[in-house]
């Protein structure tokens, strides 16, 4: 009591009861307990609902970086904002007696309002004197009596620690189960769900081999989409769907292999393929594009070296290439794209049949495949070597963007034998005659599948008569490959002069050939053609033969022109209203057609008869008398043929005339029988004529073939006069060999002549036995008297043994022989002659004929000379090619 | 093959060879020979056949006749100096032909005057 009667100014505060001080601590230590556990619980719920939200979302679809990202700032912010929020406002905000008295009063007012106000009580400063502290202390008793019977913790607010408390638990025992149970899905969200923003994929049960997340397909093709199952994947699910943009679905069942194989059918637009496999969902980008294709292709050819071609490019537009065994086949292909890859596929096939020679087995090799080389869009395909067999290139190829090329190129390589090469002679007939010094021009042509090396004749004789001369055998190059840039065809002029090459009268044959650039390839030969190569007399015989045939037509002719005649006689004599009626009219028709037809037969007569002047004129012994008589009996042929007769054929026309009355009519079939009459008196006298001249050409031909073995006697002699001082006296084998060689000569000289005069005597028993002339049967009696031809084939062996000056008398004796029977056979012809040519008489026309004879003959043979002229040209120039093989 | 047998194949072959090329060399002088002497022989025939010009010219009275005649004999004449000197060629061988032409033109001429006479 002391203590407080010392200070009496200083206020004085009264405690609150001890009961209620109590009962108020404890009510705020169970607040604060309640509302921090429910601030953790709700954080850590956060946490673990977001992670099992990222969880759950991956199972369902690949969730985004974002989403998981926010969904983490979700489920933290519920420790980072609310707890704190959560205990300021309950454990700050509730920690005097004030603020415990009115959470208290929300729930019991009337004692909270009394706890409050003895909290108000125990916080009043006034003075001592003013406020009783007795008061105030039997207030707070009474108040702290009265809440001592309250139970404070029912004045709590409701509390969720025990809802989040068990929330908690279920999300933790969620997230723990996803981490026991499925360990790799749950760490793989936890890792997302950690770090949302890193690129860790999503796990999926069912779990696909890598692949592409674009595609690019053939263009409006169908096409297959194949997805692997991993073999670590813990589902694997027995369907699989894929979805083509807006498309209906496509399934597909897992197969054994553990793929997935999803058919979709051909697609234009670009999209996405959505697919569902378990949970796994994918995207791919399809990308539709034509396929590449080949815009062009060729084959470079290599020949074998032996065919000396240069490489040849060919542009493939066929599926066929032939080509020569023993070529290379490179190929080049450009692309509508650049190309990733390409290969080729060279499958043999079996032999050709058209190859019996091969020596390559009957059986094709197996087929190789070899990759290509390719560059931007072009593929180059290595040097293929074609053998035997045919071979099927098959050409694939990939662009850059994986797609296989539009059909696969198949090209076959036919392999082709090199030919023989061909050779026609051209523009002769196959048989001809010839004089030994005329020149007959023909075209060679040969033709080759890879090219003609070379092109030239070869010949070979043979002899008609027994002699020892050797026939004629030999060859001239024409023509190179050189000489031409078409090595498939060669062909050259021939200008072929026996007398050029040292070819005697004999039969050739001639055949051309051919050569070609096979290694030991033989030459390839034409049909042979045939040349008759005569002596002067066996010409001047052929063409005695040809003048028979003609004379014989022209004797025919004038049959015809005669019953023609009578014919039409015939008609004159019908009354002059007949002639024009349609009977007559017909036969004069046909009397006309028959007068054309005889008029074509006699140009073409005059024609021949031209052709034999003109051999007449080139064989060169056929006297000028007999000449003269051809070129007038020729030039009455074609006044008859060109004047003449069609001058018959015109008024028999005009007697057919309609417009003409019966007198004109036949007035103009008189004006024609009249000249026909004129007709066939010329005709009688051309024929006369020819015959004429036809007995004066045989005679003549015997005339001087005796002629010419006396001439041939005279220089048998002739030489061994010259060579007699040196072998005379001598042995045949003392002789200089110079000497040996000339006797030898002689010797076969006398031996042709021999032969010659036997011929003769032969040809005149034939002729006799056809004209009967008295004359050549004497001259044959004479002749086979005399034994002319034993006795120079025995002159024949005094010349080989030397008997020189015997033979000599012998070669003059039976030369001066021969002359007689010539004579004795011209003396008869002189007279005829006379006879025959009486007609003509001389005069300017005799004049004219024998300068065209001259002429003729002049112009011939300067053919003659230029054809030889061209054939030494020829020999020249084929001897540069032997120079130079 | 031991190196004794390969000598002597090899001195056979090229003795082959050799005689191939011989035989190539003889044959073109043995044709060349012929070119030579048939050439010779042409420009003798057609040294005759410009004397039977001149023999003609002689029985002629017309002047162009003689003219054109007389032409022929003077090529007659170049082209047996050419054949003469073994020349075939181009040249020789038109020389020719014209002479022909000539001869033609010659008979035309004569017998257009007998014609018209």
């Amino acid at each position: 009591m002391a203590a407080d009667s010392s200070s009496p100014s200083k206020p004085k505060q009264t405690p609150l009861p001890e009961s209620l001080k109590e009962q108020l601590t404890g009510f705020r230590s169970q607040l604060w307990k309640i509302k921090v556990a429910e601030a953790v619980l709700c954080g850590f719920f956060g946490l673990l609902a977001s992670y099992l939200v990222v969880f759950g979302l991956d199972r369902v679809w690949a969730t985004p970086a974002t989403v998981r990202l926010a969904v983490l700032i979700g489920g933290t912010s519920l420790f980072v904002f609310f707890a704190p929020y959560w205990i300021h406002r309950w454990v700050f905000g509730h920690r005097r007696e004030d603020q415990l008295a009115r959470l208290i009063a929300r729930r019991f007012p009337k004692l909270g309002d009394r706890l409050l106000g003895v909290v108000e009580l125990q916080r009043q400063n006034e003075a001592e004197e003013l406020l009783s502290p007795e008061l105030r202390a039997a207030a707070m008793k009474n108040v702290a009596k009265e809440a001592k019977g309250r139970d404070f913790v029912q004045a709590l607010p409701a509390s969720r620690h025990r809802s989040w408390s068990l929330a908690v638990l279920a999300t933790f025992a969620v997230a723990g189960a996803a981490l026991v149970f499925v360990p790799k899905a749950g760490l793989n969200a936890l890792k997302r769900w950690i770090m949302p923003l890193s690129d860790t994929p999503r796990y999926t049960f069912t779990r696909l081999e890598d692949f592409s997340k674009h595609m690019v397909v053939p263009y409006g093709e169908s096409f297959d989409l194949a997805l692997k199952l991993r073999d670590d994947s813990d589902n694997r699910p027995p369907l699989g769907t894929a979805r083509y943009g807006a498309q209906p679905a496509v399934e597909s069942a897992l197969d054994d292999s553990g793929l997935y194989v999803f058919s979709f059918p051909g697609q234009q637009a670009q999209d996405f393929i959505t697919i569902h496999i378990g949970d796994a969902r994918h995207r791919i980008s399809v990308e539709p594009t034509l396929r590449p294709t080949v815009e062009s292709l060729s084959a470079v050819v290599t020949y074998p070296e032996y065919l000396e071609l240069p490489e040849k490019r060919i542009d493939l537009r066929a599926g066929v290439l032939p080509v020569v065994v023993d070529s290379t086949v490179g190929l080049e292909a450009t692309a509508s794209r650049e190309l990733q890859s390409a290969s080729l596929v060279n499958r043999p096939l079996p032999l050709h049949e058209g190859l019996p020679d091969s020596e390559a087995s009957p059986e094709p090799p197996p087929p190789s495949e070899s990759s290509l080389r390719v560059h931007k869009r072009k593929l180059f395909a290595p040097a293929i070597p074609v053998t035997a067999h045919p071979a099927e290139l098959t050409l694939s190829w990939t662009d850059v963007l994986g797609l296989e090329g539009a059909g696969r190129f198949r090209l076959r390589v036919d392999p082709v034998v090199d030919q023989a090469p061909s050779v026609y002679i051209q523009g002769i007939d196959r048989q001809r005659v010839m004089l030994e010094e005329e020149t007959v021009e023909f075209d060679v042509l040969g033709e080759d599948d890879f090219g003609v090396k070379r092109i030239g004749i070869e010949w070979r004789g043979q002899f008609t008569k027994p002699t020892d001369e050797t026939p004629a055998n030999g060859e001239l190059a024409l023509a190179d490959s050189g000489d031409t840039s078409d090595l498939q065809r060669l062909s050259e002029e021939v200008a072929f002069s026996p007398s050029t090459l040292g070819i005697s009268p004999q039969k050739l044959i001639i055949r051309a050939y051919a050569e070609d650039f096979r290694p030991d390839g033989p030459r390839a030969y034409s049909d042979p053609i045939t040349i008759f190569i005569l002596t002067r007399d066996e010409h001047a015989q052929l063409l005695k033969n040809t003048f028979d045939g003609i004379i014989g037509e022209l004797e025919d002719a004038a049959r015809r022109e005669q019953n023609n005649f009578d014919e039409n006689q015939r008609l004159e004599r019908l009354e002059d209203p007949k002639l024009q009626e349609d009977e007559a009219r017909d036969r004069l028709q046909q009397q006309e057609a028959a007068e054309a037809e005889n008029t074509e037969r006699m140009q073409d007569l005059a024609r021949r008869m031209e052709e034999l002047l003109k051999d007449a004129v080139r064989n060169g012994e056929i006297d000028k008398e007999t000449m003269t008589k051809i070129a007038r009996a020729m030039q009455k042929m074609q006044e008859l043929g060109n004047q003449d007769m069609p001058e018959v054929e015109q008024s028999l026309r005009d007697s057919q005339d309609q417009r003409s009355t019966p007198d004109q009519s036949k007035k103009d079939l008189q004006e024609a029988i009249e000249k026909q009459k004129d007709v066939l008196e010329k005709m009688q006298e051309t024929i006369e004529e020819a015959n004429e001249a036809n007995r004066n050409f045989e005679a003549s031909t015997f005339i001087n073939r005796l002629k010419r073995a006396a001439s041939e006697e005279d220089s048998i002699a002739a030489a061994l006069i010259d060579s007699i001082n040196s072998i005379i006296g001598m042995s045949v084998e003392g002789l200089d060999p110079a000497d040996q060689r000339l006797i030898g000569e002689l010797s076969m000289q006398q031996r042709r002549t021999a032969s010659d005069v036997r011929w003769i005597q032969e040809d005149l028993g034939h002729f006799y036995a056809r004209t009967q002339k008295e004359i050549h049967k004497e001259l044959l009696t004479e002749m086979q008297a005399s034994h002319v031809d034993t006795a120079l084939d025995d002159n024949r062996e005094r010349i080989a043994e030397n008997q020189s000056y015997k033979s000599i008398a012998i070669c003059k004796q039976w030369a001066e022989q021969l002359r007689e029977w010539a004579a004795k056979l011209e003396g008869p012809k002189d007279g005829g002659g006379g006879g025959g040519g009486g007609g003509g008489g001389a005069g300017p026309n005799d004049d004219d004929f024998e300068f065209m004879l001259k002429v003729m003959r002049m112009i011939q043979k300067e053919q003659d000379i230029r054809s030889r002229t061209r054939a030494l040209e020829q020999l020249r120039r084929s001897l540069g090619q032997i120079a130079t093989p | 093959m031991r190196p004794g047998i390969k000598i002597i194949t090899a001195a056979l072959l090229a003795a082959a060879m050799a005689g191939v090329g011989i035989a190539d060399e003889e044959a073109a002088k043995e044709g060349l020979k012929k070119h030579e002497v048939g050439s010779q022989k042409l420009a003798g025939e057609q040294d005759e056949l410009s004397a039977d010009v001149q023999d003609l010219i002689e029985e002629q009275t017309a002047e162009d006749v003689i003219g054109l005649l007389e032409e022929v004999e003077e090529i007659m004449a170049e082209v047996t100096t050419s054949l003469d000197t073994f020349d075939t060629g181009g040249p020789t061988i038109a020389a020719e032909t014209e002479i022909i032409e000539k001869i033609f033109e010659a008979a035309r001429k004569r017998s257009q005057q007998s014609g018209g006479t």
